[in-house]
């Protein structure tokens, strides 16, 4: 059943009063630059479902009512949309102009929206088409390299991972720099529980003037998700799914067991050095020339698959989209998943000529059992001596195995005579280890807007957001946690947020002559509770997850755990759009806010904006010079505010602390943490200049952004001297400078009937620079904090090379030996310290990018198409985790490492220190640039043609196939350069090869 | 429009001009919090002010668990084993507490953390010292008592702090607004205002509380006792010491011995807890085993570990059940064989530090009961197992061994009674005959096998004799900590002190000389048997490898008695005690000529010669103080 009953008698009911009396129109459609045939065209009737194909030829025939005016809708893929009134024409030619970002395409802005000619402020804007293109599990992942200035970082490789986001830099250096995301006017959504094949649209919001409606919460900018709506037509069927498999891949080499034995044994006897032990189960795998690649036997390919079907339509009045979309993407460590199960509805509908009234819901289950947080690790910490299986141990006496006997027919302690790192096979097992996250999130909106006066509306809303969270660890005898010999434990945790957000919108449009007004004023209530639970428990007699908890005991309870937190936000704006003559553009906004997490003093602040643009291009004389099709100049001003700060963080409060006076209880509350009474609001203000122009018909087109925001007060969870008997209190403590300039290019290379190609290239550069810190002092080492710098930076001793023999007298005098790591000693004064005063530590640099490029390039032929998107991002400095854990420690012996040419007495290299050598300043080689460039995805497509849907009775039939991830180029050691992983709760990098099909009926 | 139409919309309009009223609620944006408490509105009433004092005893259990700052580099304790260091091994890689290299320095974190948890428990107790005169339903008397405890408490943060660092910062009032700006208080002031601060409590406290653990009269005398000693020695001519300091430590001494209320035990053994030798015939549970132990008289003060894990808990520092972790913190655990994988019969051995072959050269092992009462020679099996022995380097036999539960698997001779024939040895041995290790010391930690360039396998070898002193049978292995009370001070100690004050010039003592007051200790752990006999210790206990015959008594005589003597005696009497031994080589200036004589690592340094110098008579700052304090604060000198 492919319509709904009910929906056609409605349209065939709506059709007939239409079709009363008609005459027919031919017609047909050519491409206006090239005048080449434009096949498969549609026409419809404006505000009418009933519609026809243009031919092959580009003919067609239409019948319209006998009276009074038509208006048709041409429409075909690649050419923007164009309507043409019928007075009594019977014969039409269409010329279709290629569709370049029409500048009639509706931007998002917040509590409104405009058309993109009319924008005064920076906003970027990425369209469904560009969401789905690379099936990302987490919509985050579809902004990367899409939007100049935003800058989206994985931060782990497990299914279902979260993505980070900075726009513009980061302006504030409490650590959260996430912006504001708005879903369908619920303010603080969550990206990762959108299904994103239910997303109309991504606006975001970068420049200070455009964030002003939000006021503080738009302090980071500003996301807006519009999801998609019906249309008024016949109801349209969608179905998009997409199956792939990914492939473990891109891993870092590490060492075999003859590498193991050579650099613990043989070579650090060279260097002198004390070799170390092997048991004779590891001995046996050594001389008969095997090893064990603990990261292999741990992966294997697994399934990344999204599914999603909607229907949409509308009647008149009334316009309705529903959809349901399951989202599976499995890790490549068994048993790791992530499933996302999507609901979604809305309905918009004009009740009569005063109100209308919308609604729209959003439920998403999410299941996150992502498994062991040490199975990576522990298979890269490993040694490659170890054996897998029971059976094949040599002798199991001689190490700890033998009184555990072969568990699932593993060695649990691998042969090895070490009991910290467990076998990752039975570490990995779901029998042993257990970690879910289940999430339900339920969002909804709803509104109604009456028209109180011509160009008067007034709009209430309520937006809720209920998330419940729970999440469960169960850690059996078998793991590291229990090592091998505690009976389990397991804790189970429930977080349930319940958000509201209360709007009142008073709109006021006029027009008069070249003048249009339009004014906007907004009451704005939001509260957001947090109550959360948490019970751990240890010694359960046998397994069973988090599921019964109570067979442990009450003596065997080790936490329990309530706490609520409420914070609240009361806001009140006003903005005013003023446009004269469609060429000069006026924005105005102001906004006040207060926030309940503030100090009493201190809740309530003013954020005032404004901005101007001028549509230079439509001005005669640029016209006449016929360089600019498009050519628009802008500039803002404005300020934000941020209160990101926890709830109750002003005040004192206190700590429970427990004492037994021999067997008596001892209830104490100690000082839990230090108020900050005269805590205030962080403030940003912003210059950003801005240009959009397009040349050649806009074959050549873009934006340039320039800004300049500052921030003051900063707010920092600011570390103190421990004297004080506290470590950190939240502070303002500083200004902060994000300078930036961002480029969009888009470009038509070639646009023939049979071959197009298109590029979108885009690149941003922010400086981030500390000003100014509170107190007037010019550093806070503890914080990492230095004037001057950007933040986010490493201070530590920088690395000078390894000390090689021929330097060891001078190597003595620093009390190092050659093969040790070398720092600069900065003052010359013959000693490395950091003591105050003769500090040898300095800025390393900063794990900001410098710069990062997007380019996605989009080429049809007939009706086969490629795309590719690539990805470089210049200047990240990390201190590796995976050298700096264990798997780049060469002073480690008991674990695996990653195959690092390290220096020998016959081996004088700088690459990497010395073994079996002390090594008092190693961290200092552990800094490394991760810049990397990245093909992100490669995806080929095949439409079917128009001629073959027919018979099909389709709109729409694409196919395609994609890889993602199948290449990356740096100079990084690790497993991906992008994130800074330890490999302690993470998963391997991988490939994906997916196979995709979209079908609309 | 006609006016119904209008007034229609005009009602909606002002229904919802209600709603847009109901939203902006005057109390809209209070802060609401029905989870905690402030510390203004909690602490000012009698439930209040004692849940505040009671919070300044659990950072205790955290500050005690700091360990290897009074352990690691001194003359009884090394971080690592010694085996490289005995065959002169190059580039040898121990521990920066032991080499005393250039890795000891500001960054390290134990330093941090001690630190962090001293200033943590300052600042409560001073909370608790200057919000007691606003509290509301609380008698002055017990009032007082409690600002005496907090004042106790806080004398003992900052004499630990002031020995470790010097010159320290010292707020006596409550943190209650942020600052960066930190000033440095000379020692000498600091001292000045513990022995003012202790001088109080010696007055207000009680000679008992009815709940045990808290700070007491005997108490406070004795840390008075001992900061008078530490003072009198007069650190650098830093500290403002006078040689009536002596004697104001040995008159205190001599008040506690006189109350009569820390009578010593008459069998040291009691003091510890229960457990047998071999753990497959214990009988004691981890409750009966430390019920003796606990209840001793002769305990002064101790951090307190309830049976009830629930009470040992301290989210401060993110932690649910902490025990007492003092059994695991010393090396020598059980052989591997036929123990197999992790086991709670004989303690977890968590690691920490490591006994010096010098300091069981310290003990006559037959005759002075604590040498057994220290350290467990024997090891026996607890499970079945086999063990093959066939790949061994540098001995190959190609022997099988089978083990029941309780056979005998490892034995550690002591140093005056090695084994002398291939036929005492174990069959690792060419010639040996037992189906166990036999070491002696001059092969503990493995010095008897160490082979250059070779991987080494030797299934059977045992370490060391087991450092039992504080094991505590029945605990688990893994996050089961001991609720054994960790004794800081007790009065076997003040023996000590009170020897010691007299040798440095004290007058006016009450039990006569200072042999008197160090023979009394000593006689005790001679036991009925032995008692004014003359225990034998090996003359030069630095060399390992030095003929048995080579020995000394160490009865004290009046004409013998030195402070090394007493430091040797404070060592086999309390070993491992009290994180104290750091301080004690501090207090007497030997850090620098004891820890190079007696502990290899030190000795060794980084390449053969001592790198301990005068400067690490003080520890580096903690770097976190200079990058977090504005204008920074300095650092210690030579760091």
């Amino acid at each position: 059943m492919r319509k709904a009953i009910l929906l056609t008698t409605l349209l065939c009911w709506f059709s007939s009063m239409v079709w009363a009396q008609n005459r027919q129109i031919t017609g047909r459609v050519l491409n206006n630059e090239t005048g080449a045939i434009v096949a498969g065209a549609s026409i419809t009737v404006k505000g009418n479902s009933k519609g026809v194909i243009a031919d092959a030829d580009g003919k067609f025939t239409i019948s319209v009512a006998s009276k009074g005016n038509t208006v048709l809708v041409i429409q075909s893929v690649g050419f923007a949309s164009q309507e043409v009134i019928v007075n009594s024409q019977t014969s039409l030619l269409v010329k279709l102009a290629s569709e370049t970002k029409a500048l009639d395409d509706v931007v998002v802005v917040g509590y409104g929206s405009v058309k993109k000619k009319d924008l005064t402020g920076a906003v970027g804007s990425i369209s469904s088409a560009e969401i789905v293109r690379s099936n990302p599990t987490n919509v985050t992942q579809a902004i990367q390299g899409q939007v100049p200035g935003v800058v989206v970082t994985k931060g782990s490789n497990l299914p279902g991972q979260a993505f980070s986001i900075d726009i513009r830099g980061e302006n504030t250096i409490s650590g959260v720099t996430e912006p504001l995301v708005v879903i369908d006017g619920v303010i603080g959504g969550r990206l990762r529980d959108i299904n994103p094949a239910d997303i109309a649209s991504i606006d975001i919001l970068k420049d200070a003037s455009s964030t002003a409606i939000y006021g503080s919460r738009g302090a980071n900018g500003v996301i807006i998700i519009t999801s998609k709506k019906g249309s008024i037509g016949k109801a349209k069927v969608t179905l998009d799914s997409y199956l792939g498999q990914k492939i473990p891949a891109h891993l870092p080499d590490l060492q075999t067991a003859q590498q193991f034995y050579q650099s613990m044994v043989t070579d650090v006897a060279l260097n002198l050095g004390t070799p170390i032990t092997f048991s004779v189960n590891e001995l046996a795998l050594i001389n008969s020339g095997g090893s064990t690649n603990w990261v292999k036997s741990l992966t294997k390919p697994s399934i990344n698959t999204g599914n999603t079907v909607a229907v949409s339509g509308g009647t008149a009045g009334t316009t309705y989209r529903f959809s349901g979309g399951y989202i599976q993407e499995d890790g490549n460590i068994p048993n790791t998943t992530y499933k996302k199960y999507s609901l979604n509805g809305g309905i918009d509908s004009k009740i009569n000529n005063f109100l209308k009234i919308g609604f729209s819901a959003y439920v998403n289950f999410n299941n996150n059992p992502t498994g062991s947080y040490e199975a990576l690790r522990s298979a890269y910490r490993a040694r490659p001596t170890g054996i897998i299986y029971y059976k094949d141990l040599v002798d199991p006496a001689a190490v700890y195995d033998a009184a555990i006997g072969p568990w699932n027919g593993y060695a649990v302690w691998m042969g090895i005579k070490d009991n910290q790192v467990l076998n990752p096979l039975v570490e990995a097992d779901p029998a042993n280890y257990q970690f879910s996250v289940t999430t339900t999130n339920e969002m909804g909106n709803a509104y109604a807007e009456i028209t109180l006066l011509k160009g008067l509306t007034f709009k209430s809303s309520i937006s809720a957001s209920v998330i419940d969270n729970r999440q469960g660890d169960y850690r059996g005898t078998y793991t590291k946690d229990r090592a091998a010999v505690n009976l389990p434990k397991a804790t189970y945790s429930t977080s349930d947020y319940a958000i509201y957000t209360f709007d009142n919108q008073l709109n006021y449009n006029y027009a008069k002559g070249k003048s249009k007004l339009s004014v906007t004023a907004l009451q704005s209530a939001y509260k957001n509770t947090v109550e959360s639970y948490s019970i751990a428990v240890q010694n359960l007699p046998y397994a069973s997850a988090w599921y019964n908890l109570g067979t442990a005991g009450l003596s065997n309870v080790t936490a329990v755990n309530s706490s609520y937190a409420l914070n609240t936000l009361q806001s009140y704006m006003g903005r005013i759009n003023y446009t004269f003559n469609d060429k000069y553009l006026l924005t105005l906004t102001g906004r006040g806010d207060g926030a309940s997490q503030l100090s009493n003093n201190n809740k309530w602040a003013f954020f005032p904006s404004g901005a101007l643009a001028w549509r230079i291009g439509d001005e005669n004389f640029i016209k006449k010079t016929n360089i600019f099709s498009d050519l628009k100049l802008r500039v803002s001003y404005g300020q934000v505010g941020n209160a990101n700060v926890s709830p109750y963080s002003t005040q004192a409060s206190i700590l429970n602390t427990i004492y037994g006076y021999d067997q008596a209880l001892g209830n104490g509350f100690a000082p839990g943490n230090l108020g900050n009474q005269d805590l205030k609001w962080e403030r940003s203000e912003e210059l950003n200049l801005g240009v959009n122009f397009g040349f050649l018909n806009n074959r050549i087109s873009g934006a340039v952004e320039v800004y300049n925001r500052t921030t003051k007060d900063l707010i920092l969870k600011e570390n103190l001297p421990t004297s004080t008997g506290f470590t950190t209190v939240n502070a303002n403590v500083g200004r902060i400078s994000n300078k930036g300039v961002e480029i969009l290019l888009n470009t038509r290379n070639v646009a023939n009937k049979n071959f197009s190609w298109t590029t979108s290239v885009n690149f941003a550069k922010n400086i981030n620079k500390i000003e100014e810190l509170a107190n007037g002092v010019s550093s806070i080492i503890g914080n990492s904090l230095f004037v001057g710098s950007p933040v986010k930076v490493y201070y530590d001793y920088k690395y000078a090379g390894i000390w090689q023999i021929a330097d060891s007298a001078l190597a003595k005098t620093f009390g190092q030996a050659p093969g040790s790591v070398r720092v600069v000693d900065q003052n010359g004064d013959g000693v490395i310290s950091s003591a105050t005063g003769k500090d040898d530590r300095v800025v390393l640099g900063t794990q900001l990018p410098n710069y990062t490029i997007g380019m996605t390039n989009r080429m049809n032929f007939k009706q086969f198409d490629l795309s590719f998107m690539m990805y470089y991002r210049n200047g990240t400095l990390y201190n590796n985790n995976l050298l700096n854990g264990t798997m780049g420690d060469y002073t480690n012996t008991r674990y695996n490492h990653i195959v690092l040419n390290y220096w020998t007495r016959n081996n004088p290299t700088n690459d990497w220190y010395g073994v079996g050598v002390s090594q008092p300043y190693k961290s200092a080689i552990q800094y490394e640039d991760a810049s990397f460039l990245r093909i992100s995805d490669i995806t080929v497509g095949y439409t079917v043609p128009k001629v073959k849907l027919d018979k099909w009775n389709l709109d729409r039939m694409r196919v395609y196939l994609q890889l993602t991830n199948p290449q990356f180029f740096t100079k990084y050691h690790g497993q991906d350069p992008e994130y800074n992983s330890s490999s302690y709760i993470d998963d391997v990098p991988y490939i994906i090869y997916t196979f995709g099909l979209n079908i609309g009926f | 429009m006609n006016i119904f139409k209008n007034f229609r919309k005009a009602s909606i309009g002002i229904a919802l001009i209600c709603i847009v009223g109901a939203g902006c609620s005057k109390n809209f944006l209070n802060e609401i919090n029905p989870s905690n408490r402030t510390t203004d509105t909690y602490y000012n009433d009698a439930t209040g002010y004692e849940s505040l004092v009671t919070s300044c005893y659990p950072l205790l259990r955290d500050i005690a668990q700091q360990r290897i700052l009074s352990y690691g580099g001194t003359d009884v304790f090394a971080q690592a084993g010694w085996g490289g260091i005995y065959f002169n091994q190059p580039n040898q890689l121990g521990s920066q507490y032991d080499q005393y290299d250039i890795r000891l320095n500001a960054s390290l974190g134990d330093l941090q953390t001690l630190w962090d948890f001293l200033y943590r428990e300052i600042n409560r107790c001073n909370a608790a010292v200057v919000r007691a005169p606003g509290v509301i339903g609380m008698t002055d008397s017990l009032k007082t008592v409690r600002v005496a405890e907090a004042k106790f408490l806080r004398s003992l943060c900052y004499f630990w702090a002031v020995q470790q660092w010097g010159d320290i910062p010292m707020p006596l009032v409550e943190t209650t607004t942020a600052s960066l700006e930190v000033v440095k208080t000379p020692a000498k002031d600091v001292y000045t205002q513990i022995i003012k601060d202790l001088t109080e409590c010696v007055a207000k406290l009680p000679a008992k509380q009815i709940q045990v653990g808290r700070g007491t009269q005997g108490a406070a005398k004795f840390l008075l006792a001992r900061v008078y000693l530490t003072r009198g020695w007069n650190f650098n001519n830093s500290l403002g010491g006078t040689p009536a300091d002596f004697t104001s430590s040995l008159q205190l001494c001599d008040q506690i011995i006189a109350s009569g209320l820390y009578p010593l035990e008459a069998n040291w053994n009691n003091l510890w807890p229960l457990h047998n030798t071999n753990p497959n015939k214990e009988t004691a549970t981890a409750a009966s085993s430390v019920a003796v132990a606990n209840a001793s008289k002769e305990i002064i003060f101790a951090v307190q570990y309830a049976n009830a894990s629930s009470y040992n808990g301290d989210p401060s520092v993110g932690t649910t059940t902490i025990g007492n972790d003092l059994h695991g913190r010393f090396g020598g655990g059980p052989s591997g064989v036929a123990q197999q994988a992790r086991t709670s019969a004989y303690n977890r051995v968590n690691g920490g530090v490591t006994t010096t072959w010098a300091t069981y050269r310290l003990f006559d092992p037959v005759m002075d009961t604590r040498y057994a009462g220290t350290f467990n020679s024997v090891c026996y099996a607890t499970t079945a197992g086999t063990v093959s022995l066939a790949t061994n380097k540098p001995y190959p036999q190609a022997v099988t061994l089978t083990y029941a539960a309780g056979d005998t698997t490892g034995i550690a001779n002591p140093w005056n009674a090695p084994a002398t024939t291939a036929a005492q040895r174990g069959v690792d041995i060419p010639g040996g005959t037992k189906k166990y290790s036999v070491i002696n010391t001059n092969e503990y930690q493995g010095l008897g096998y160490i082979s250059v360039g070779n991987a080494i396998v030797d299934n059977l070898a045992w370490g060391q004799p087991m450092f039992w002193k504080f094991f505590q049978p029945g605990i688990l292995y893994g996050d089961g900590y001991s609720t054994f009370n960790d004794p800081l001070f007790r009065s076997a100690e003040v023996y000590l002190m009170a020897a010691e004050a007299i040798v440095k010039g004290g007058t006016g003592a009450v039990l006569g000389t200072a042999d008197v007051y160090y023979n009394k200790i000593l006689d005790r752990a001679l036991g009925t048997a032995n008692a004014g006999k003359s225990p034998m210790r090996a003359t030069n206990p630095e060399l390992v490898d030095d003929p048995i015959s080579n020995i000394v008594s160490y009865r004290a005589t009046p004409a013998n008695i030195t402070i090394d003597m007493i430091l040797d005696e404070s060592a086999r009497e309390l070993l491992g005690e009290g994180n104290q031994r750091w301080y004690d080589l501090k207090r007497t200036g030997t850090l620098l000529t004891r820890a190079a004589k007696y502990n290899p690592w030190v000795a060794y340094g980084l390449t053969g010669t001592p790198l301990v110098a005068a400067k690490h008579y003080l520890r580096p700052i903690p770097q976190g103080m200079l990058d977090n304090s504005n204008p920074r604060i300095s650092q210690n000198p030579g760091y």
